[in-house]
């Protein structure tokens, strides 16, 4: 148990590395120093970028979100499981190979609007998914007794449904936020600035230090900024259902004649978010034939695009456990406050991550400087939440006393917990390392900045083939990373069902 | 004409006939409890009142509107009528004060003192107004709840098993205090229920279902000493079933010769219903006189103020009753006991 939590503290402190490292830099460097490169018109040129970005992305993709759950969770859309499913599968297409697509329909596209444009579309899905899930699980007597109350259709949306699914909308929002300020893939192919850009930009080029670590940590503000408006807005409140019973099937709105108008909305969002991509990649798989299936070279890729996953997702999955079964069998303050600092840690950008632990090892480490060790680091840093969440719920799923029989049949407490919950929670486990296997593959960032040397991975050919403008021969290893994340996707959609009980 | 008029009303659900033909009738400010064990379909009822769904067919008339007729139903919003849930229901997201002015129309400069007039109604602090509804005791949720449907000056109250899920002290004073607001407020008010003493207890007019039927309806002292059927006389109480020969007002039967309530009867044959509390049991009486019924005590469990036996009669082993008599009586097993039969007892037709 005290071993454990040592464990679980030694784990939190690497995690939180970038974060430190940030601080530290920006000490080091000095305020004279450090004034002269944050307040300077380019930093504030990036920094209009991004904020727009955020500005016009996220409450778009919430619009659009919320509206496509609610027509095929509430409404008699046609083929509304159908389209349900379609929304979550963009989810399966890496961003950079959105814009990838995009680029290829509209070779001239680039700035703001295409940017907004492109990141709703790939986006959407993480606020869908929770939206979906929270528009099944609403106990629809709520909206009787509102009904009864005196309220029409319309309002009762307005003052019962929507106060409700606000968790679901901020905790969405969030991570869409969150992903806008570290994306670099999508951005770069469109010719969009934005802080994760030009850092990797100045790391490039000059690997000016100094100048990438102070844009780094304007990045960081923006990301504590949207941590503490969605702490501030999320409030400490829960809504529970109060009471108990079972709670019957949700009343579904009739559209009426409207219904196949109403078609229009999930068709136009799958047409950009899956028809895009799957035009795209079928024209330069056409155009490209059999010559680009080099298959040396994309066999390389693919071999070691999944041992980096594997070995990954699997350090994610055991750096995730100690804190996992803590905070299911021992909760207290100190195992919140530790998987705060996973959570903080991970939302990081790539970019940040790769910044300081290349930093850190070139200084203090060298031995470990572009070792399969540090990236390995860097992912369970970004991922590990990822993997704590399907350990915990399926740790919660053990019943203690199984823990507690084996203990009192003779067992040592780790043989017990080991012969009882970790068999049992094994298929959380695997989904754990799937789910941190699929971040890892789509990494491009913090992969290019960190992998050894002679590394290539799928995402880092097809980031080298598209910088090159051979856009025909990327597009195999697009198709790989897209049919390896389906699968990963699959399952994603079917949780979200399961946790309403479908 | 009455409050509310209910005619035969029909609900399915796919292959399931929720509603087969109920007709109900509703008198202003009265209070009517529709009781039946769990799937009769009295909550399909109470949302077919309430306008959650709409009939197959049938009518339903309130205060002179029509509020359904056929599958042409009033949407829930317009018909003013007021519901308090099993669990309150009441909004998470919201906190007291905001859960009893949601449905008010008054303007908002009057809904505060008007939210702390109804909780002193409902007998609740002004104090909790601004907590939040998880903060609230069960009990106190159904009164937020009430409060909240009070607001809307309701011509109708639907109560949907609201004291079920509180503890069996807290039920009856919370069942005390709801229906006291609601005759002073005048409402006309309709409870369902599968607890039996409940219904009897709180109706000025039972409505007893089963199977998507409405078996009986009338004052609970009517429906429980004259029930339709055995299985309705059972489900409101326990009752003793016995074949009877009827003769000249009496039932002849092998518990003596005993009284008709409806002397009325042609039939020859017929099965009687006595409730346990008619049976008195004493001490054998040495000079037994003719007809006395003996019966020897089987078994015996205290129950505090009360003791339950269950007695067989000497004369036909088969017969088995089970009676509670006051534990000052002190009876063993095995020892023997005359019983005397009080009142009249009830054929059923």
């Amino acid at each position: 148990m005290r071993g454990t939590f040592v464990l679980a503290v030694v784990i939190a402190l690497l995690a939180l590395l970038p974060l430190g490292f940030v601080f530290w830099a920006t000490a080091v460097t000095g305020w004279e120093t450090a004034s002269q490169l944050i307040f300077r018109p380019r930093v504030g040129e990036l920094m209009t970028n991004t904020l727009l970005l955020v500005l016009f992305t996220v409450p778009l993709a919430i619009l659009l979100a919320t509206s496509l759950a609610w027509l095929t969770e509430r409404s008699d859309l046609p083929f509304a499981r159908v389209w349900s499913a379609l929304c979550v599968a963009p989810l399966a297409i890496p961003a950079f190979v959105h814009s990838y697509a995009w680029i290829g329909l509209w070779p001239g596209f680039h700035g703001l609007p295409v940017g907004i444009a492109i990141s709703v579309t790939a986006y959407f899905p993480f606020l869908y998914l929770p939206i979906s899930a929270a528009l099944r699980l609403l106990d629809p007597a709520l909206e009787d007794q509102a009904a009864s109350l005196g309220l029409s259709d319309k309002a009762v949306f307005r003052r019962v449904v929507l106060p409700q699914l606000r968790l679901s909308i901020l905790g969405g929002g969030l991570l869409v936020g969150l992903h806008l300020l570290s994306e670099y893939g999508l951005y770069a192919m469109i010719r969009f600035d934005t802080f994760t850009t030009a850092i990797v930009d100045q790391f490039q080029s000059t690997y000016n230090g100094v100048a990438a670590n102070m844009l780094a940590l304007v990045l960081v503000s923006c990301c504590l900024v949207l941590l503490g408006l969605d702490a501030g807005l999320r409030g400490s409140r829960r809504y529970a259902r109060i009471g108990s019973g079972v709670a019957r099937g949700a009343r579904k709105t009739s559209l009426g004649r409207l219904r196949y108008v109403c078609m229009l909305l999930p068709l136009a969002a799958i047409a950009f978010a899956l028809g895009i991509p799957a035009v795209t990649l079928t024209h330069w798989l056409i155009a490209g034939g059999s010559n680009i299936w080099r298959m040396d070279e994309i066999g390389l890729a693919l071999g070691q695009t999944l041992i980096i996953c594997v070995v990954g997702g699997i350090a994610t999955t055991l750096a995730a456990l100690p804190v996992a079964w803590l905070s299911v069998r021992r909760p207290s303050r100190g195992s919140r406050i530790i998987e705060g600092c996973y959570y903080l840690a991970s939302s990081m950008p790539g970019v940040v991550v790769a910044l300081a632990l290349v930093t850190i090892t070139v200084r203090v480490a060298l031995p470990l400087y572009q070792t399969v060790a540090t990236i390995v680091l860097a992912y369970v840093i970004m991922f590990l939440p990822r993997a704590l969440i399907s350990l915990r719920s399926s740790i919660a799923q053990v019943p203690a006393e199984l823990e507690q029989a084996a203990a009192s049949l003779g067992r040592s407490p780790v043989n017990a917990l080991w012969s009882t919950t970790v068999r049992l929670a094994a298929p959380g486990a695997a989904a754990a390392v799937a789910l941190s296997s699929l971040g890892i593959m789509n990494e491009l960032t913090a992969t290019q900045m960190l992998a050894p040397n002679g590394t290539r991975t799928l995402a880092m050919a097809f980031w080298a083939l598209t910088s090159e403008i051979d856009y025909a021969g990327a597009a195999p290893y697009a198709l790989l990373m897209v049919l390896f994340s389906l699968p990963m996707t699959a399952l994603l959609h079917h949780q979200s069902k399961k946790i309403a009980g479908r | 004409m009455s409050f509310v008029d209910i005619q035969a009303l029909r609900k399915s659900f796919g292959p399931v006939t929720a509603l087969a033909g109920v007709d109900l009738t509703v008198e202003r400010g009265s209070r009517t409890v529709v009781v039946g064990p769990s799937g009769c379909g009295k909550t399909t009822l109470l949302r077919l009142l309430a306008g959650f769904e709409a009939p197959d067919a049938g009518r339903i008339v309130i205060g002179g509107d029509v509020m359904a007729e056929g599958a042409a139903a009033m949407p829930a919003h317009k018909r003013n009528i007021g519901i308090v849930a099993q669990d309150g229901c009441l909004f998470p997201h919201l906190t007291v004060a905001g859960n009893i002015v949601f449905g008010m129309t008054e303007e908002p400069s009057l809904r505060q003192p008007r939210a702390e007039e109804l909780m002193e109604m409902v007998g609740l602090e002004r104090s909790m107004l601004t907590r939040r509804p998880d903060e609230l005791s069960g009990g106190q949720q159904q009164r937020v709840a009430l409060a909240r449907a009070l607001a809307r000056k309701p011509r109708l109250m639907l109560l949907d098993e609201p004291f079920s899920a509180l503890d069996t002290g807290l039920r009856a004073a919370t069942r005390k205090a709801i229906g006291d607001v609601l005759k002073a407020e005048g409402i006309a008010t309709l409870l369902v229920t599968h607890d039996q003493a409940e219904a009897l207890t709180f109706a000025d007019q039972l409505a007893v279902m089963r199977g998507g039927r409405l078996v009986q309806s009338g004052r609970p002292r009517d429906v429980y000493l004259r029930p339709a059927d055995p299985a309705t006389a059972a489900f409101l109480g326990e009752a003793i079933i016995l074949s009877a020969e009827l003769k000249d007002g009496h039932a002849h039967c092998i518990l003596g010769r005993l009284p008709l309530t409806d002397a009325g009867s042609l039939a020859r044959q017929g099965t009687i219903m006595v409730r346990p509390e008619q049976i008195r049991c004493v001490e054998p009486d040495a000079g037994a006189r003719e007809g006395t019924i003996r019966g020897r005590v089987l078994e015996t469990s205290f129950c505090g103020s009360t003791c339950e036996l269950r007695i067989v009669l000497r004369e036909d082993e088969a017969v088995v009753l089970a009676l509670e008599v006051p534990s000052s009586a002190d009876l063993i097993a095995g020892q023997q006991v005359d019983l005397r039969v009080s009142g009249t007892v009830h054929v059923f037709g």
